[in-house]
């Protein structure tokens, strides 16, 4: 690295050091090429080449890488090796638990003919589920009221995929509805915004307040 | 403190490649909401007030004391806004007036705002 640079990323680290997080603006906007290769071969060496087609896949991870060297530049020597390099293990832990360690339980069905579709909804027909359950057929009635078609689906996918502990629920419900990242989140707060206000405005949806995303509007 | 929020997304940066050598273009509203969580895990009370102020210094290049004259303030405030004693609402019209011209997405910060805070 050519000794300007170098004079950067020792201030940069000695700042982040201190335990300055502004410090990581002008560290990633210096160094995120850097952090980028580095990610890029990580995600390389660990099979994932599907998270390297994603650029905010890829983005995200290299803020997460870092946050690693943030935590760590207290121990970091400048006459040493580079930061990345360094710390390229604890990065590498970084990806591994973004990515996530998949335990299924083997299933015959997936080891027949492969078929990569797009992503599964989970939301199965809520309107026959509402004829047993008195809180969503107020919820599907109140969507209706105060959501289009498509913005009510949005909602209840996005909510569902949440719960079940999808880690970028914003991401998989766009791909579905062929949405960006932001456009179903802002989607997903307006409605809990009108859900909220129809709960306190019309006494016949009151219990709405019971669904926690709601409440938490 | 647990602190259960959605965990920011992984969001389209504009085209996150260099531009130039040394340049990268990264998602600083991803980025400062993950600071603004981090900041509300160790208790501070208005989490994404005060990483937005940390944001928009880092930005800047500047150091606080600079920073601060710039906005106008005494290097105390600058302090006190970055330790999370202000609310979101309250930060004053010379920060908030930076929010667009360094792409930070107010409604999104709002959004994560109100989670933390539990509102």
């Amino acid at each position: 690295m050519a000794s300007p640079n170098r004079t950067v990323l020792v201030r940069l680290m000695a700042s982040m050091a201190t335990g300055d997080p502004a410090a990581l603006f002008p560290f990633i906007d210096e160094f995120g090429n850097e952090l980028a290769g580095t990610v890029r071969r990580l995600l390389m060496s660990l099979n994932r080449p599907d998270v390297l087609r994603k650029n905010e896949d890829v983005d995200y991870l290299v803020q997460s890488a870092a946050f690693v060297l943030f935590d760590r530049s207290p121990s970091w020597d400048p006459a040493g090796a580079l930061p990345w390099t360094w710390a390229e293990r604890a990065i590498r832990a970084e990806i591994v638990r973004w990515l996530g360690h998949p335990a299924v339980e083997w299933d015959d069905r997936s080891h027949g003919e492969a078929h990569v579709g797009s992503p599964v909804m989970v939301t199965p027909d809520l309107v026959d589920l509402a004829g047993d359950h008195v809180e969503l057929a107020q919820l599907l009635s109140a969507l209706t009221a105060v959501a289009s078609e498509r913005d009510a689906k949005v909602h209840l996918e996005y909510q569902a995929q949440k719960a079940l502990g999808d880690r970028s629920p914003a991401n998989t419900v766009g791909e579905m509805f062929g949405l960006s990242p932001s456009n179903v989140r802002q989607i997903d707060r307006r409605l809990r915004q009108r859900l909220s206000g129809l709960a306190e405005s019309d006494p016949s949806f009151a219990t709405l307040v019971r669904l926690s995303w709601v409440e938490a509007c | 403190m647990m602190i259960i929020v959605d965990t920011p997304e992984p969001m389209p940066a504009d085209e996150p490649v260099a531009v130039t050598a040394g340049s990268y273009i990264s998602n600083v509203t991803t980025l400062t909401e993950r600071i603004a969580i981090r900041l509300a895990g160790q208790g501070v009370e208005h989490a994404v007030a005060a990483a937005v102020t940390i944001a928009l210094r880092g930005m800047s290049g500047k150091s606080p004391t600079d920073f601060a004259a710039e906005l106008g303030l005494a290097h105390a405030d600058l302090r006190a806004l970055e330790a999370g004693t202000v609310a979101f609402g309250d930060l004053p019209a010379s920060l908030m007036s930076r929010l667009h011209s360094h792409n930070l997405e107010p409604l999104l910060l709002v959004d994560l705002d109100h989670q933390l805070r539990g509102d």
